[in-house]
C-alpha cells in the first residue's frame, strides 16, 4: 500500500480515535436545554405529591432513577464525547461503574441484614 | 511514511516519532499508548474510573446511614428549589466547558477563554452556594459533621464533591491563564479535552448527587 493511500486511509479513524469529531456547538446547546428542562421536571415531580397527586408518591423515585440515568448518560455520551471517541474508553468507565455499583449494593445490602444464599 | 496502524485502523505511532512521541507533523505533542489511544486521555480515565469507586464508597455510606439515628434527618433540613439552582449552574458549566474545547479545536483563542473563565466562574458560583447550604445547616439547621449520622455522611459527600469542583476551578485558571500568555492551538486540544472530561465527571457526579441524596430521601420521608 502507498504511503499516502496508508494517510487517507488512517485520517478519519484518527480523527475519531483523537476526538475531533466532535459534535457542533449547535448541538451541545440543544442537549443543554434537555438536561435543564429534565431538571426542572425532577423538581416539578417531587412537589406533585402535595399538590393533591399522592397516587404519585411512590413513582417518584423510579421516575427520578430514570430521569437521572438519562441526564448521566448525554453528559457521558455528548459531553464527554464516549460516544464518538474510542470504545475502550466507553468499556472502562462502564467496568468502573458496574464495580462501584456492586460494591455500594453488596455495602447496602450487608447494612440492612440482607443476606443472599 | 513509517505510520503503524491498529487492527481497526487507529495510528500507533505519529510519523517521524523522534523517540519521545513528539511527531513533527504540524507539531503535534499527542501521545498513543500501544492500544492506539491517547495517553493523557488513557490516564483521565483511569483516574475517572478510580473515583467511580471512590463516590460510589460515599454514596453507599451515605444510603445506609442517612436514616438511622437521632434527628434532624434530609427532608427537614433541605431547600430543594435551591440544590436545584446549583444544579442547573453545574450544568450550565458542563456547556461553557464543551463550548471551550470547540472554540479551542477550530483556534478561536478568544472564545476559548471566554468560556474557560465563564466555567470558572460558574464553578465558583456553586462552591459559593455550597458555602452556603453548609453555612446554613450549621447555623440554623444545627447539623453538622458530627451532630449524626446524616451529617456525617452528607458533609462527607458532598464535601468531597465541593472540594472536586474547587481543583477543577483552579485547573480552568491555570489554562485560563496559560492561553493569556501563550495561546492554545488545535494541536494542543487535548489539554483543554482533559480538563473537560474531569469536569464533566465532575457534573455527572452532582446528577447522580441530586437525585439520590436530595430528591430520593425527600420524597421518601415527606
Amino acid at each position: 500500500m502507498a504511503s499516502h493511500e496508508l494517510q487517507g486511509h488512517t485520517s478519519d479513524h484518527t480523527a475519531v480515535a483523537e476526538g475531533h469529531a466532535h459534535p457542533k456547538p449547535k448541538l451541545y446547546i440543544q442537549i443543554a436545554v434537555v438536561l435543564a428542562i429534565i431538571t426542572a421536571v425532577e423538581v416539578f415531580v417531587l412537589y406533585l405529591p402535595n399538590m393533591g397527586f399522592e397516587g404519585f408518591r411512590p413513582f417518584l423515585v423510579p421516575i427520578f432513577a430514570v430521569l437521572s440515568i438519562g441526564k448521566f448518560v448525554m453528559v457521558v455520551g455528548w459531553y464527554m464525547h464516549l460516544k464518538f471517541d474510542d470504545p475502550f474508553f466507553l468499556r472502562m468507565f462502564a467496568f468502573a461503574l458496574l464495580i462501584a455499583f456492586t460494591v455500594a449494593t453488596a455495602f447496602i445490602a450487608l447494612f440492612h441484614g440482607i443476606y443472599f444464599g | 511514511m513509517a505510520t503503524a496502524i491498529s487492527g481497526h485502523g487507529q495510528v500507533l505511532e505519529p510519523a517521524h516519532d523522534d523517540g519521545a512521541g513528539h511527531g513533527d507533523d504540524h507539531g503535534h505533542e499527542e501521545h498513543h499508548a500501544s492500544m492506539g489511544v491517547n495517553t493523557i486521555k488513557l490516564l483521565m480515565w483511569t483516574f475517572i474510573a478510580s473515583e467511580c469507586l471512590l463516590f460510589g464508597t460515599l454514596i453507599a455510606a451515605f444510603l445506609a446511614y442517612f436514616n438511622h439515628g437521632i434527628g434532624p434527618h434530609p427532608h427537614e433540613v433541605y431547600d430543594i428549589p435551591y440544590t436545584s439552582v446549583s444544579a442547573f449552574v453545574l450544568l450550565l458549566s458542563s456547556l461553557t466547558m464543551v463550548l471551550a474545547l470547540a472554540a479551542a479545536q477550530s483556534n478561536d483563542q478568544r472564545q476559548l477563554r471566554i468560556w474557560l473563565v465563564a466555567t470558572a466562574l460558574l464553578g465558583m458560583v456553586f462552591i459559593g452556594g455550597q458555602f452556603f447550604e453548609f453555612t446554613t445547616f450549621k447555623t440554623h439547621e444545627h447539623v453538622w459533621i458530627d451532630t449524626n449520622q446524616f451529617g456525617s455522611t452528607f458533609f462527607l459527600l458532598t464535601g468531597f464533591h465541593g472540594a472536586h469542583v474547587t481543583l477543577g476551578v483552579v485547573w480552568l485558571l491555570s489554562l485560563w491563564m496559560y492561553s493569556l500568555r501563550r495561546g492554545i492551538p488545535p494541536s494542543k486540544s487535548m489539554f483543554v479535552e482533559v480538563a473537560g472530561l474531569y469536569w464533566h465527571f465532575v457534573d455527572v457526579v452532582w446528577i447522580v448527587i441530586f437525585t439520590v441524596v436530595y430528591l430520593a430521601p425527600t420524597a421518601l420521608q415527606h
